[in-house]
């Protein structure tokens, strides 16, 4: 799918949004709003670039990273917000971690917490697709840490053999918390291990927000029509510490950082829009307005909704 | 070879009269993988094993009446009549167990090599699996990590074609198990599992590169098993046709008819050896059935190691 | 004798450990320059280097596995888990491999190892990182599993299990990490399978482990003021169980209560109800009483999370029930 003027201000809406989303959600998690909070600031232009043009019956799992994502297809940062604040007002009714949120009518089966296992489940999906003869396509979203799990073996090679309409799509951003990949990683390649499950591997700039659209739009036309996965590498770095739980960085510098900050995907666009004409900078300024009201107004709403009531705690354990 | 293939069809012949318990998956066709394999190791050397663990158990030194002690439940046998086929272990000879679940002997292969980079010993770890285990989460792990960590571990895929049914393109799209090194980038290998010397010839090769410090290989032999999955399968996933071809390639027959080419064998000293191996599967099968049962206060015992730091 | 908290009690277990034998090693995700998940391992990467401080990538069925094999030859490692929720992604490399060795070997085998594994909800981290499971690995023979509830009881358990040529299962609860307590300076051992009476009594017999003993504490000190003597049983070790302890304070008081927050059903307490019912019933003068997690999920929202862990609420009121209860007619 080609992007025309239009949608490439969407896709700067979207990919604004959850940047302007990470700063806050970070933020008030270093106020101790909420703790434990694994920050995507850097990495937008995958939940962005992935989401942008999915049907809303292609589905989507993702990782315990991967908020940018729920934005991206629909979910709105209130209840975003007021599941981080562990609100009854959200999906989640303040009852899990928001990243375990499923939103079926968007597409969102929600995330898993332990790193990897999220691609059974994906390979499921697009199993249950098959089944249902239908042509949706399913995203497995997952890091570099994932990669060298059982599951991630298992799953790729379920769908490979069975041809199966899916998208693997790893967010490679060099660390696995604190292990870095050369050092996890034998080979030092995500998309090398493609061949292995004689699938076809792209591995790109994750942070050119439009070329992961291009990519994934490609595989996905490709899984929509019956050729099976494809499993694509992007290449980006999170600017934030894993998690706001205590985390201590020892394996990064300070140096690596300000070099990917450099490639700011919203930025990059940013620069696009205006130089091709499609935006001014009052507009861009406009939007970000706009979009700073939303998110504040998501923040105000979080923190005075109420708990849920204690025996919220004992429903749906069974069907 | 000969050793095995007698060992394994008198332990099918004794199963069906009623006298060898238990789920038995015999090795009869694959014998030249695991004798041209353990010919190239040292005493010191371990191996892992699966499922189908008689022939690497014999062919890395095992007793062949300990084995058969083993199967039939007797106290004499290697685990006291507890392991059984599925898990035999002798740790005199370096047999660190053969394995019920499929791939759980991949990791265990990897500690093993890690322990010796641990102790400072330069032992090395023969890891045999089958097609079916290149699927299991495990075997990606287990490579990975020996991968990354330079490991003294020889990865050998025992390729028979089936995982119980099915067979291995339906189960995964690569045609080969060897088409998994990619993934980390190890050396690799496709060679003939029925031709012994092939197999002694390359995995002494890779014994040596891991010896040496350069990390694991991964080798796939090609064979096929002429036994069902089990003793009792009623193999009828199968055809015959398929079998039959096979049995055409049989490892013990093609290398009988080489030395006998070479000279090296002359055809009495054949029937020699021949009567030399039953006579030995003979004792092993008296010595098993007239072995005692372990008693049942046994069965309580060893379920935890006594003491501490390998006191008794 | 030094204050320190639970995590630098471990911490000085493995570098004792460490120190004394040099086939001793630590292996597990982000245990290297991020000293893990909890900071247990902190430091040790300086002292003892990368070969024996093992950074992992994230593939728990090769680890815990490759843990086993260096066990099995004869080296004592000591794994992290960085959560109990994580087991499954590892378990038949615990549950039929390690469990299993020496079983199925004839007693050929040993395997040495040690795997530590945070459990314990209160932090709010949800449904995947929170949760009890103790019960699980007590119901495989060949498993031992200790879960100690104080900084003194951590380094001394560590220190045995790393010494025990058993496959240990050493459970530590998340919230008790930062407990400070005072603790040894040297090397001592705390007996694997030995309980421990937190606070000696006459009344009722309150039954717990790790974060509960404290819970039962509090109760204790709250209730003696209305002139209720409870003693607490701190197990320590679920797995060999030391029943004789149990045992001899059920005959004194004739009263249990069994306090854990794990979910109730299947859970641990079930099992010591079961034997001290089956072989000490003539000792009670009551039921006995498990107080436990409702048989939930654990949620992440404080307050719904506060009802998961309504257990440290509930002790003291089933303590009072119970004590209450008339003495049965002889």
């Amino acid at each position: 799918m080609s992007l025309s003027a239009k949608d490439l201000k969407e896709l700067y809406r979207i990919i604004l949004l959850i940047r302007r989303f990470e700063e806050t959600a970070f933020e008030m998690a270093l106020q101790g709003a909420y703790d434990n909070y694994h920050g995507g600031m850097g990495q937008e232009a995958n939940p962005a670039g992935v989401c942008y043009g999915l049907r809303q019956t292609d589905r989507t799992m993702i990782t315990h990273r991967g908020l940018g994502v729920l934005i991206a297809r629909g979910v709105s940062v209130k209840d975003i917000f007021a599941g981080l604040y562990a609100k009854e007002e959200s999906p989640t009714r303040g009852r899990i971690p928001v990243y375990h949120m499923a939103e079926p009518n968007l597409g969102v089966l929600g995330g898993t917490s332990m790193v990897g296992s999220v691609i059974p489940l994906a390979v499921g999906s697009a199993l249950a697709t098959r089944l249902e003869g239908k042509d949706d396509v399913t995203v497995s979203f997952f890091g570099d840490g994932a990669v060298n799990r059982g599951d991630f073996h298992e799953g790729v090679n379920l769908a490979s053999v069975r041809k199966l309409p899916i998208v693997f799509f790893c967010e490679n951003n060099f660390y696995a918390k604190s292990v870095p990949l050369a050092e996890s990683t034998a080979g030092g390649s995500i998309v090398a291990r493609a061949e292995s499950y004689g699938i076809p591997g792209e591995c790109i700039d994750g942070n050119d927000v439009i070329a992961v659209h291009e990519t994934v739009q490609t595989a996905i036309a490709r899984a929509r029509a019956g050729e099976g996965p494809t499993l694509i590498e992007c290449e980006t770095y999170r600017w934030t510490p894993h998690s706001t739980a205590g985390d201590r960085e020892f394996a990064r510098t300070e140096e690596e950082l300000v070099q990917w900050k450099a490639k700011c995907p919203v930025l990059r666009l940013e620069k696009q829009l205006l130089k091709e004409g499609h935006m001014t900078e009052e507009l861009l300024h406009t939007v970000d307005e706009a979009i700073k009201k939303e998110v504040t107004e998501a923040v105000s709403f979080a923190e005075g909704a109420p708990y849920a009531a204690a025996d919220v705690a004992f429903e749906n354990v069974y069907v | 070879m000969r050793l095995l293939r007698v060992s394994d069809e008198r332990v099918a012949e004794r199963a069906r009269r009623g006298e060898v318990p238990g789920l038995l998956h015999l090795g009869v066709g694959e014998e030249a993988v695991a004798v041209g394999a353990c010919a190239a190791l040292r005493p010191e050397d371990k191996i892992t094993s699966t499922h189908r663990a008689h022939g690497h158990f014999l062919a890395k030194g095992g007793s062949p009446k300990v084995l058969m002690a083993e199967l039939y439940g007797k106290e004499a046998g290697c685990c006291r009549g507890k392991g059984g086929s599925m898990h035999l272990v002798d740790m005199n000879i370096g047999f660190l167990g053969a394995n019920g679940v499929v791939g759980a002997g991949l990791p265990i292969a990897v500690g093993a090599a890690l322990g010796a980079r641990i102790k400072g010993e330069d032992w090395v770890v023969v890891c045999f699996f089958g097609d079916g285990a290149n699927n299991e989460g495990a075997f990606h792990e287990s490579l990975n990590l020996a991968a990354v960590w330079n490991l003294p571990v020889v990865f050998l895929c025992e390729n028979n074609q089936y995982g119980i049914s099915q067979s291995i393109l339906s189960q995964q799209k690569v045609a080969n198990v060897a088409d998994r090194a990619v993934s980390y980038d190890l050396p690799s290998q496709i060679i003939d599992g029925n031709d012994v010397l092939a197999v002694f010839g390359t995995i002494s090769k890779a014994i040596d590169a891991a010896r040496q410090g350069k990390g694991p290989t991964l080798v796939e032999c090609m064979t096929y098993r002429i036994s069902g999955h089990y003793e009792g399968d009623s193999d009828a996933y199968r055809d015959l046709g398929e079998v039959a071809a096979w049995l055409q390639n049989d490892p013990i027959q093609r290398f009988q008819d080489f030395l006998l080419n070479q000279g090296v064998l002359l055809p009495e000293e054949v029937e020699s050896l021949f009567r030399n191996v039953d006579t030995t599967v003979d004792e092993a099968v008296a010595f098993a059935t007239g072995a005692p049962y372990p008693t049942p206060d046994k069965a309580e015992k060893h379920v935890y190691a006594p003491g501490k730091r390998g006191t008794s | 004798m030094t204050i320190m908290t639970y995590a630098q009690a471990l911490n000085g277990a493995h570098s004792i450990a460490m120190k004394d034998d040099p086939l001793v090693f630590a292996i597990g995700q982000d245990i290297g320059s991020y000293g893990g998940y909890y900071g247990v391992t902190a430091g040790l990467l300086e002292t003892f280097g990368k070969e024996r401080v093992l950074d992992t990538p994230i593939s728990e069925i090769a680890i815990t596995g490759a843990s086993v094999g260096a066990a099995v030859v004869g080296t004592r490692p000591i794994l992290e888990i960085g959560f109990v929720d994580f087991v499954g992604t590892c378990w038949d490399q615990i549950f039929n491999q390690a469990a299993k060795f020496c079983y199925m070997s004839g007693g050929q085998a040993r395997v040495p190892m040690v795997i530590r594994m945070a459990c314990g909800a209160g932090l709010a981290y949800g449904v995947h990182h929170s949760q009890s499971l103790e019960a699980w690995f007590t119901h495989i023979p060949g498993l031992k599993v200790v879960m100690p509830s104080t900084p003194i009881d951590a380094k001394g358990l560590l220190l045995s299990a790393i010494e025990d040529d058993n496959p240990v299962i050493f459970l530590e609860h998340k919230f008790l990490y930062n407990q400070q307590g005072e603790v040894p300076d040297g090397p001592y051992r705390i007996p694997i399978g030995k309980a421990h009476i937190a606070r000696k009594g006459k009344d009722v017999t309150i039954v717990a482990w790790s974060r509960a003993v404290h819970w039962a504490l509090a109760t204790a000190e709250e209730l003696a003021n209305d002139g209720i003597d409870c003693e607490v049983v701190d197990l320590r070790t679920l797995s060999p169980l030391d029943e004789a302890t149990v045992a001899h304070s059920v005959e004194k008081t004739g009263r249990v209560v069994v306090c854990h927050e794990a979910c109730l059903t299947g859970g641990f307490g079930a099992e010591i109800v079961a034997r001290v019912t089956e072989k000490f019933f003539d000792s009670l003068e009551a039921p006995p009483v498990r107080v436990a997690a409702p048989d939930i999920p654990v949620p992440s929202s404080r307050p719904l999370e506060n009802e998961y862990l309504r257990p440290e609420r509930r002790l003291s009121d089933a303590v009072r029930n119970l004590n209450a209860v008339s003495h049965r007619r002889i």
